[in-house]
């Protein structure tokens, strides 16, 4: 099945008035299969939504391709495109009631009255807005505008769908409704996602896959669970999640795996395979993966320290952790109900550890 | 509860200090003179000059058509001046119309410290008087002016066009006098144009035309509409264009109420042709809040919070 969008070698650099050269894309090559759910995240400034209005069409590419659905429409203005995007602020017409802004995409291209109020009929019923045709857009909250905006975008049938941060104008409760109700819809109609976010969260909870982006580059582009998970990089490691990163150097290699020794002394071994003897590492261990208490084994890392801090929030407790010599670390963990009463107060002393099976290896800062 | 019911009038007493001076100074210099004019054009006017205080309905009948030819003469002249003045009036709302839309997009995108100097530029006329800036034109225009000999040093003519003392000379006045007028209201409603409109009428597959037509045209309606009340109003009444560029042979609704107040001194007459000015543009203006009530409506800022 050929891929319903692909990007080749895409290059795109702006001119600062300041007279400095901003490279906002920088040889950006991106496959997205057939009804997938794919999300660009990244820091604001990383090149996501320059790349979402390449797909577009209102951002013109300096070198490389983009393929829809086979056909390249590299030099397509964004009207010929059979894509179609909900803009983060909506950009609904406000001069037109809400089924005129639906129903907008079928009467420029001339389809036949009839079928436009059935076609707008389902698009509303479909985003749960039947009712609603004659309103105006200013007399709707900001969750059924978002609405608008999707059936607005939905009813000409797009090959992609592109979204520019649709969520971040939504405050948090229903900003989760609608995440599920994205995806539950993107399932529905079969149809791929582009998705643009900052939001890690929005992005590990929605997405098939993502693009992790930095200074116009990918970064990692993989399921949330790799991004994870498994980073490829310091950068991906950071941004994504919460982390904590123990420098170290590889001391033996093995095709099973390796061994490093922390700055702190420590010796640890790691699965990972074709790391050098010598090399510079750090690892990473999310602070779920933090434990309270002694480890029973000696390649475990180890941590000795007092609570500098406590979060209480909710479900779980997030501690930072000093050890004496200035080195931190996080750990977050859901306490049992008989331990409840027992959380360590700031102050007091505290071991810490991780299993070796839970680190992971990063030998890159960044992709550059 | 008492200290509130205290403030609550100290307000009102603040308020009515406040409001009064104003108030009696509108009464006073605006609505006064507004009502001898009124009393003024129903009344007959005096042989030499001045009014006989009795009810008199032949100026409008002059006008309009209901004079009985004993004391006055119905006369086309009056209605055919007016009808002029507005075709005049109409043309100089279309020429700037078609002028000040495009300037006012092509401003509107530039960058904030080149946007305030054309801004600037444009009330800069305001800053010379007006009969100065007419008179320039008398020297554009004339058959020995600067337009004449640079059409006639080009080739382009081989005889002196003749624009001074005519309509033509009379619109080009009134659309460079006016322009800053018609600038404004449109610089307005199109400076708040939201971009991501427009794109997001060509993402849905919108041509640009259509886009202009459906997206662009509708949500900037309001200042069309506004210059153009405002351009067309004062070009109705006006009598300094064309008493200067007009000369004798273009007379307009505007210089005949002056020759009857002045000249003819016939103010009961004069008034009666300056309320029939008045109350067309009253119409227009009643039609205009119309539109624009309308228009809010539909295009007050859209909420963009959650109601839960």
């Amino acid at each position: 099945m050929t891929p319903i969008l692909s990007i080749s070698d895409a290059t795109k650099r702006y001119n600062t008035p300041d007279g400095n050269v901003i490279t906002a894309l920088d040889n950006v090559s991106l496959v997205v299969e057939q009804n997938e759910f794919v999300t660009l995240l990244g820091p604001s400034g990383c090149g996501k939504t320059t790349l979402l209005r390449t797909i577009s069409g209102f951002e013109d590419l300096e070198t490389g391709s983009i393929q829809i659905d086979g056909s390249t429409v590299t030099h397509l203005p964004a009207h010929k495109r059979p894509v179609n995007t909900v803009f983060q602020k909506y950009a609904l017409f406000p001069h037109m009631s809400i089924s005129k802004n639906v129903a907008y995409s079928l009467e420029v291209s001339g389809v036949s009255k009839s079928q436009i109020t059935t076609r707008v009929g389902k698009m509303l019923e479909l985003v749960g807005l039947e009712g609603f045709e004659n309103r105006k857009v200013n007399q709707l909250s900001g969750g059924q505008q978002q609405r608008v905006a999707l059936a607005r975008s939905l009813i000409a049938q797009p090959k992609i769908l592109l979204l520019d941060e649709p969520l971040s104008a939504l405050d948090k409760n229903l900003r989760h409704k609608m995440q599920q109700e994205l995806k539950t819809l993107q399932e529905e109609i079969g149809i791929a996602f582009v998705f643009v976010t900052h939001d890690q969260e929005e992005a590990l909870t929605m997405s098939d896959r993502i693009v992790v982006l930095s200074d116009g580059k990918i970064q990692q582009l993989g399921t949330p669970e790799d991004i994870y998970r498994r980073p490829e990089n310091e950068f991906v490691a950071r941004f994504v999640g919460e982390g904590n990163l123990f420098d170290g150097e590889v001391t033996q290699s093995t095709t099973k795996g390796a061994s490093v020794t922390l700055t702190t002394g420590q010796k640890t071994v790691v699965s990972q395979s074709g790391l050098k003897k010598g090399d510079k590492v750090k690892l990473l261990a999310r602070p779920e993966d933090v434990l309270i208490g002694k480890s029973s084994n000696t390649k475990d890392i180890t941590f000795n320290g007092t609570v500098d801090h406590v979060n209480f929030i909710g479900a779980e407790y997030q501690i930072l952790a000093k050890s004496k010599d200035g080195t931190s670390i996080k750990a977050t963990f859901r306490p049992d109900v008989e331990q409840r009463d027992q959380i360590a107060g700031v102050g007091s002393d505290i071991r810490l550890y991780v299993p070796k099976e839970a680190l992971h290896v990063i030998t890159k800062e960044k992709v550059i | 509860m008492a200290s509130l019911e205290t403030n609550e009038r100290r307000r009102r007493v603040i308020l009515l200090g406040l409001l009064t001076p104003p108030t009696i100074f509108l009464a006073i210099f605006f609505l006064a003179p507004l009502a001898i004019m009124v009393i003024y054009s129903w009344l007959e006017p005096g042989l030499y000059g001045g009014v006989i205080w009795n009810f008199y309905d032949l100026n409008y009948g002059r006008i309009l058509g209901w004079a009985d030819s004993k004391y006055e003469k119905f006369d086309l002249v009056y209605l055919i001046i007016f009808l002029k003045s507005v075709r005049l009036a109409l043309t100089t709302v279309f020429i700037s119309l078609i002028i000040c839309y495009p300037a006012a997009f092509w401003i509107s995108r530039m960058s904030e410290g080149k946007k305030n100097l054309f801004l600037f530029l444009i009330t800069l006329p305001f800053f010379v008087s007006l009969i100065l800036r007419l008179f320039a034109w008398v020297l554009i225009l004339r058959p020995t002016g600067f337009l004449n000999q640079a059409l006639l040093g080009l080739g382009i003519i081989t005889e002196p066009l003749h624009i001074i003392f005519t309509d033509v000379a009379v619109i080009i006045g009134m659309t460079y006098i006016f322009i800053p007028f018609m600038f404004l209201p449109l610089y307005a409603s199109i400076e708040k144009l939201d971009l991501s409109l427009m794109e997001a009428s060509a993402d849905l597959g919108a041509t640009q035309f259509q886009t202009f037509r459906r997206v662009i045209f509708p949500l900037t309606l309001p200042g069309i509409i506004g210059g153009s009340i405002i351009v067309f109003i004062p070009a109705l009444g006006n009598f300094i264009v064309p008493s200067v560029l007009g000369g004798a042979k273009v007379m307009m609704i505007g210089n005949l109420i002056e020759q009857q107040f002045l000249s003819a001194r016939n103010w009961p007459f004069g008034s009666a042709l300056g309320m029939i000015v008045m109350a067309s543009v009253l119409l227009l203006l009643i039609y205009y809040v119309k539109i624009m009530a309308r228009e809010d409506q539909m295009t007050s800022a859209p909420a963009v919070k959650e109601v839960s």
